[in-house]
């Protein structure tokens, strides 16, 4: 998994440009293993919110 | 036998799992997914002279009615609106739903333990506190700018030339339909900042890049800590952010040296929780570099991935205890993930169509570049 480089996305935050793009599939495989997150729940969140 | 709330989210594995083992050594507990109020849940609080009454009721959700023991303030989740609710109302619903709840959290069990304690999340869970509390309680924290001046960041980014690192101070991605954008911890230089106008519209955490031996994930319980040891430098996809291949790594148990558990547990005290799941850096010279503390952190992966380390037993009996100084004492018939993962996942399936899914709050919708430029 590499850093965003195909494109300056012109408009776009530092953290846009930074993020790294992955199809759903290498999305899977990332974290692929634990039942007990995954990268889109990730094991630092989601972080509290206003109830 | 005890009583247990815990406010959550229908696809959580960590409170299917910990609900079951509770349950199993003889108590109560309640799950209560905050995104089925108000459509599919109702909620009350009646006050009449000295006497208090609240309820809560909905799917799958019987027994939500005072007192609780115990409330595990895992993941508690706002109210999703109805997409038919007409747009000059959405405001005015969100407000009123969100004025009630924080109510009623602050009203539903002031006696009970709560992990962690509602009036310290916040706090908490907020980087800049974080760090500075770190280093107050003796951690040694990276050289870290926080700021949206771009002046600032270029003079960090030249000090630190092509050793520096950025972070946002709260998850952040991006869904498409082919295809998700992850922000993790990234390496940047000044080549990669945007022009000025753009860069100070996203503050963010910059940080000097330290050089890695391995890491370590340290979750606290009360007084019992748990360290675990992740070598993150030998897989590739690791060395910067281990999240980018967790399952890839051969977690192993480790421990902290005294001075540094003395540390943490100061930083929890100074921060008001009582459950914490620490990042560190260990250095190739050995020394322990604090990079944050989650207060709702995941830990029974820890567990998953190495069975010798111990996570869901000893919090079951953290929550039991009520214990803020807890110390856990194994025992031969102690509840393990890989009796009780395969089981919270068969309660989570079942549970999930009858829930509503939270909105999330760190997912944004990406639109083609076309339609940004």
């Amino acid at each position: 998994m590499k850093k965003n480089d195909k494109d300056h996305h012109p408009g776009r935050s530092l953290g846009r440009r930074l993020a790294r793009e992955l199809t759903r599939k290498e999305l899977e495989l990332v974290a692929g293993g634990f039942s007990t997150w995954t990268l889109t729940d990730p094991p630092d969140g989601p972080y509290r919110d206003k109830p | 036998m005890a009583r247990i709330l815990i406010p959550t989210y229908p696809q959580d594995m960590h409170a299917c799992e910990v609900a079951l083992a509770f349950e199993d050594q003889g108590h109560e507990a309640v799950l209560w997914h905050g995104s089925d109020f108000p459509t599919l849940a109702s909620a009350s609080i009646e006050i009449r002279g000295e006497r208090l009454d609240w309820e809560i009721a909905g799917p799958d959700l019987e027994g939500g009615r005072p007192p609780f023991d115990v409330v595990w303030h895992r993941r508690p989740t706002p109210p999703v609106l109805p997409e038919d609710l007409h747009p000059g109302d959405r405001p005015v619903a969100k407000r009123e739903c969100q004025a009630f709840l924080e109510g009623l959290y602050h009203l539903a069990a002031p006696d009970a333990f709560w992990v962690n304690p509602l009036a310290s999340w916040e706090r908490a869970e907020n980087k800049p506190v974080q760090l500075r509390e770190a280093v107050r309680a003796g951690l040694t924290v990276p050289p870290t700018l926080m700021s949206n001046d771009p002046a600032r960041i270029r003079r960090f980014l030249e000090e630190f030339q092509g050793r520096a690192v950025y972070k946002p101070f709260y998850p952040a991605q991006w869904d498409a339909d082919d295809q998700m954008a992850v922000l993790l911890t990234s390496e940047i230089t000044a080549e990669d900042l945007p022009e000025d106008e753009l860069l100070r519209l996203t503050p963010g955490i910059f940080q000097a890049r330290i050089d890695k031996a391995h890491e370590l994930r340290v979750t606290v319980m009360g007084g019992h800590v748990v360290t675990a040891r992740l070598p993150s430098q030998e897989v590739e996809e690791t060395r910067l952010d281990w999240r980018a291949a967790g399952a890839k790594l051969r977690i192993e148990p480790d421990r902290l040296p005294d001075d540094v558990e003395a540390a943490c547990l100061r930083l929890m005290r100074s921060l008001g929780i009582l459950f914490g799941c620490f990042d560190f850096i260990v250095t190739p010279e050995g020394g322990h570099v604090f990079l944050e503390v989650n207060p709702a952190g995941q830990f029974l992966w820890v567990e998953e991935a190495n069975p010798g380390i111990p996570l869901l037993a000893p919090f079951v009996d953290f929550l039991v205890s009520g214990d803020p100084g807890f110390r856990w004492r194994p025992a031969a018939d102690a509840p393990r993930h890989a009796d009780y993962g395969p089981r919270a996942l068969d309660r989570v399936r079942a549970l999930h169509p009858r829930h509503r899914d939270p909105e999330s709050t760190y997912v944004s919708t990406d639109l083609p570049q076309d339609a940004v430029r």
